[in-house]
This record gives structure tokens, sequence and C-alpha cells, in this order.
């Protein structure tokens, strides 16, 4: 028996199963939401920062991207916005339109192809002043392309025409996407958790003092105390880890949830970044979804 | 003749050779994507060149940042509390502030960690495009033209402020904003007189 063949099997019915159901309405919808609140934050802020005369002008952009200079890549920084800032606003709209046409399953691919298109060109014209969490949005929506269509109006009808005529291809690919969203949704929190433990700061509690000093969470600035703050450094990497061991054993699944939620709340209480929260939230539904099948769920991501 | 489900089921799943060149895929795809995030503040010569080959794909991704924002606050220096200060006559305006409570205070502490990023190293040429673009923003929305430009930064929360940054504003017509630096790039001083005036 070749030794290969069990481990190629596995890889198979990790990323190729067919015989589970995707929720893929609920991941649109935490999408949707996700897109939305990034658009409306852009709304608030592409004109001011990035318009014509805002505070990072196409000239001062294109500089900082490195236009011109080998290695940066800038050549492939294509944007709109930098020949035409006036559109930023125009666009922002067409995203939020989209992203309400994502959350509502109507017309989900174009949808998500369109918020992807404006998302890409909104990073590209400042990378440096994207928000936090935005980096993870623009995959999963390139990842969702790969689910299967049904609007949530008509969810019954679609449902059941789907399910008679869809050639199982199409639910592989389906489980494709589903399983890329998982497995990049861990690969993040990993990130976010080294990226923490890099920092020394995160070691001594100073990192959390010192923005609890700035005041920017919803915490007063009366609560950065040393112990406080060494408290949440602690809990925060804590409980990201857990989280990872929880999300990876099937029957700590929901406890995974619980720590997400936790995660999610420090974040608030300690930066005040509802757009990081709302996208980490939405993003991880694909995480939560059932999965129904007539075989168990071998894997847990 | 009637075709079983099983069978139309089988002739309409992706092909073998299809799955290995997407199993493929997958892998090189999370290995670029593992590459881009643990490359985010240090990295290698290896990852270097990767990060550079992949740049399309990457771009396309939306992760072409140098730094992807995933902690909670930025690298240990840039978040230090900085602000910039315009003055005009004898008013000091607080314009940028880490310390704000805006709405958009996470671009003011981006773009002010970008700000003191390129002093300290010395980066003169993107000072002075950054400077000349947050200058005339400032100068539309306040409608009078500014003639110094301070950036200060708390190293040591028992020194205070200090200044990494002064310069002259030269106005000139139809002509870009010009900055006359008072200070090297890497030295400091340290603020004796508070700002007054205007704050934002």
């Amino acid at each position: 028996m070749n030794p290969l063949s069990v481990p190629v099997a596995e890889w198979n019915r990790f990323w190729f199963r067919t015989d589970f159901k995707i929720h893929h309405q609920a991941i649109r919808l935490g999408l949707g939401i996700a897109a939305l609140a990034t658009f409306i934050s852009h709304l608030l802020f592409a004109d001011d920062w990035l318009g014509n005369e805002g505070w990072l002008n196409p000239t001062a952009g294109l500089y900082l991207v490195g236009q011109g200079i080998e290695g940066t890549g800038a050549e492939f920084r294509w944007s709109l916005f930098y020949t035409y800032p006036t559109l930023l606003i125009p666009a922002c709209w067409i995203g939020i339109v989209a992203s309400v046409a994502i959350g509502l399953s109507a017309a989900p691919r174009v949808a998500a192809a369109v918020a992807v298109a404006i998302l890409v060109m909104l990073h590209h014209r400042a990378p440096l002043l994207i928000g936090r969490g935005e980096p993870l949005l623009v995959p999963f929506l390139l990842y969702s392309l790969m689910l299967p269509v049904g609007a949530v109006l008509f969810q019954s009808k679609t449902k059941s025409s789907e399910q008679s005529v869809a050639p199982t291809w199409k639910s592989e690919l389906a489980t494709v996407g589903f399983r890329l969203m998982q497995v990049h949704f861990v690969i993040w929190i990993l990130f976010s958790v080294t990226s923490m433990l890099g920092n020394e700061g995160w070691w001594t509690g100073e990192a959390v003092r010192q923005l609890l000093v700035d005041g920017q969470g919803w915490l007063p600035v009366s609560a950065a105390t040393v112990t406080l703050a060494e408290y949440l450094a602690h809990a925060v990497v804590l409980v990201q880890l857990a989280f990872l061991f929880a999300i990876m054993l099937p029957p700590f699944r929901s406890v995974g949830l619980v720590l997400l939620s936790l995660f999610l709340i420090a974040a608030l209480l300690v930066i005040g970044d509802w757009q990081y929260v709302i996208i980490l939230a939405g993003t991880s539904i694909p995480l939560w979804s059932e999965c129904r099948s007539s075989t168990p769920a071998v894997l847990p991501v | 003749m009637r075709v079983s489900d099983s069978n139309l089921s089988t002739s309409a799943s992706i092909p073998p050779l299809w799955k290995w060149i997407l199993s493929g895929t997958l892998v090189i795809h999370f290995v670029i994507l593992w590459t881009v995030y643990s490359s985010n503040w240090r990295r290698s010569s290896t990852q270097d060149r990767w990060l550079n080959s992949f740049h399309p794909y990457l771009f396309g991704l939306g992760l072409g940042s140098e730094m992807v924002p995933v902690d909670w606050g930025r690298a240990p220096s840039a978040d230090l509390p900085t602000r910039l200060v315009l003055q005009y006559e004898d008013k000091a305006l607080i314009y940028l502030d880490t310390k704000t409570m805006t709405w958009d205070r996470l671009k003011q502490r981006q773009l002010l960690g970008i700000l003191a990023s390129t002093i300290e190293a010395g980066d003169d040429e993107s000072v002075t495009q950054l400077l000349a673009s947050v200058v005339a923003h400032a100068e539309k929305v306040q409608g009078n033209g500014f003639e110094l430009v301070r950036v200060e930064k708390i190293s040591d929360p028992e020194v205070g402020y200090e200044e990494i940054y002064r310069a002259s504003i030269v106005h000139e017509e139809n002509a870009p904003l010009r900055f006359v630096p008072a200070l090297e790039p890497q030295r400091t001083i340290r603020r004796v007189v508070e700002t007054g005036g205007a704050q934002r």
C-alpha cells in the first residue's frame, strides 16, 4: 500500500469533500457586514485624507509607495484614485451597495468582485493607512466567489433547485472556498498572537498600558494601571492561544466561540477599533457554520 | 437508459489532475501568506525575494502592505506619543496627534508613525513629501499660511515631548512648499516652553 495514500485521501477529504452543507448565506451575511463597516469607514475619511488636497495627497501617496523605485512593486499598485481622486466618494458608495448585496446574497459573486476591486484600489492608494483587519477581508471576499449562490430572500426556492442539479465539482469548489476561509482565519489569529509575542511590551504589559493611557479604547484612562495592564496583556495572549487549541479540537469548538468573543471584547476595551471587531466577527462565521454530514467531520478547520 | 446518481456525481467532480493542481496552488497560497505574515516586522533576504516575486499576486489579495496591521499597537517605537505642530505668527496648532480622540484617530496614529519613522531614518525626501501634503491640507482647512512645522515625540515619559524635527515653511509662487530643517534628523532637543495657542 502506498504510504501516501492515507494522507492524500485525508487531504482530499478535507479540501474537496461534498457530504456537508455550507451555510453560505450566513457566511455572506458576515462578510457583507464586515465589508459594509469597512466602506463606511473609508467613506468617512476618503476625501479628507486621500483627496486632491487631503492629508496624503496623490503626489505624496505615489512617492510613499515607491513609485519609480525598483523592488517596491509600485508598478503593480494600480489605483484609479491616484488619477481621479474625485471618484473616491462615489466608489465608496458603490462599495456600500455591493456590501449590502453580498449580505443579502443578491448577485453575491458580482457584488464581491466589485467590492474587492474597490477595496484593493483603496489599499493601493494608501497601503500604510489601511485599517486593522482589512487585509483579511479582501481574500475572504475572493474566497466567497467559490461558495454556492442563492439569495436569502428566496432561500427555500433556490436551495431545492440548486441541490437537485448542482454537479459535484461545484460542491467541491465550495468546500475549497469554505476551507480557505477557515484556515486563513486561524492563520490570522496565529499571526496576531505571534506579532504580540514578538513585542516585549506584551510580555511586560507595557503595550496594553500605553494603549490604555492613550485612551483609544472603551476603558477610561484612569484604568491604565500597571496591574490591570499586565492582566489584560496576558489574558489577550492566552485567549488567542486557547482559541487556536479550541478551534483545532471539534468538541471544544463552542469554547472557541466564547474565546473569540472575549478577544473581541478586549479589543473594544483596549483599542476601541469597532471596524476591526466587526471584520473579525464577520470573517469568523465559517468556523461556526454547522456541518450536517452523513459521516462526522474529521478535521477541525 | 437511466444513469445512476452516483455515476452522474463522479463524472461531474473535479478531475484528479485538477485536484493535484488545485492542491499545489493551495499550498503555494498559504506559503506566500505565511511569508507575508511572518515578515511583518523583520524579514530575511529570502522572504524579501519571495515577496518581490509575488507582488502582483499579493497586491491582488490586498496584501500589498509593508506592515500588515494586526497587532493592536504598531512597532514599539512607532507607538510612542507623537504630534505635529504648525505655527503661524505667535500661535501654535497641534494639527496631528496620536492622542487625539477624533473618529480618524487610527489614521492620525498611522500617519504620524510613518512621519516619525521617516524622520528618524533620515529620509528627507519622504519627510518633505509627507509634510508638503499635510501642511497644504492644513492651510486649506485653516485658511492661512503656516511658518513653522514641528514634530514632537515622547520617548521618555518623564521628559515629555521632545522635538525630533523642526523646519521653516517656505511659500513660493507656483512652486511646491519647501521646508528648511532647523534640526539634524537624528538630533533631539528638549522642549522648554509648552505649546500654547489653539488646539485641535
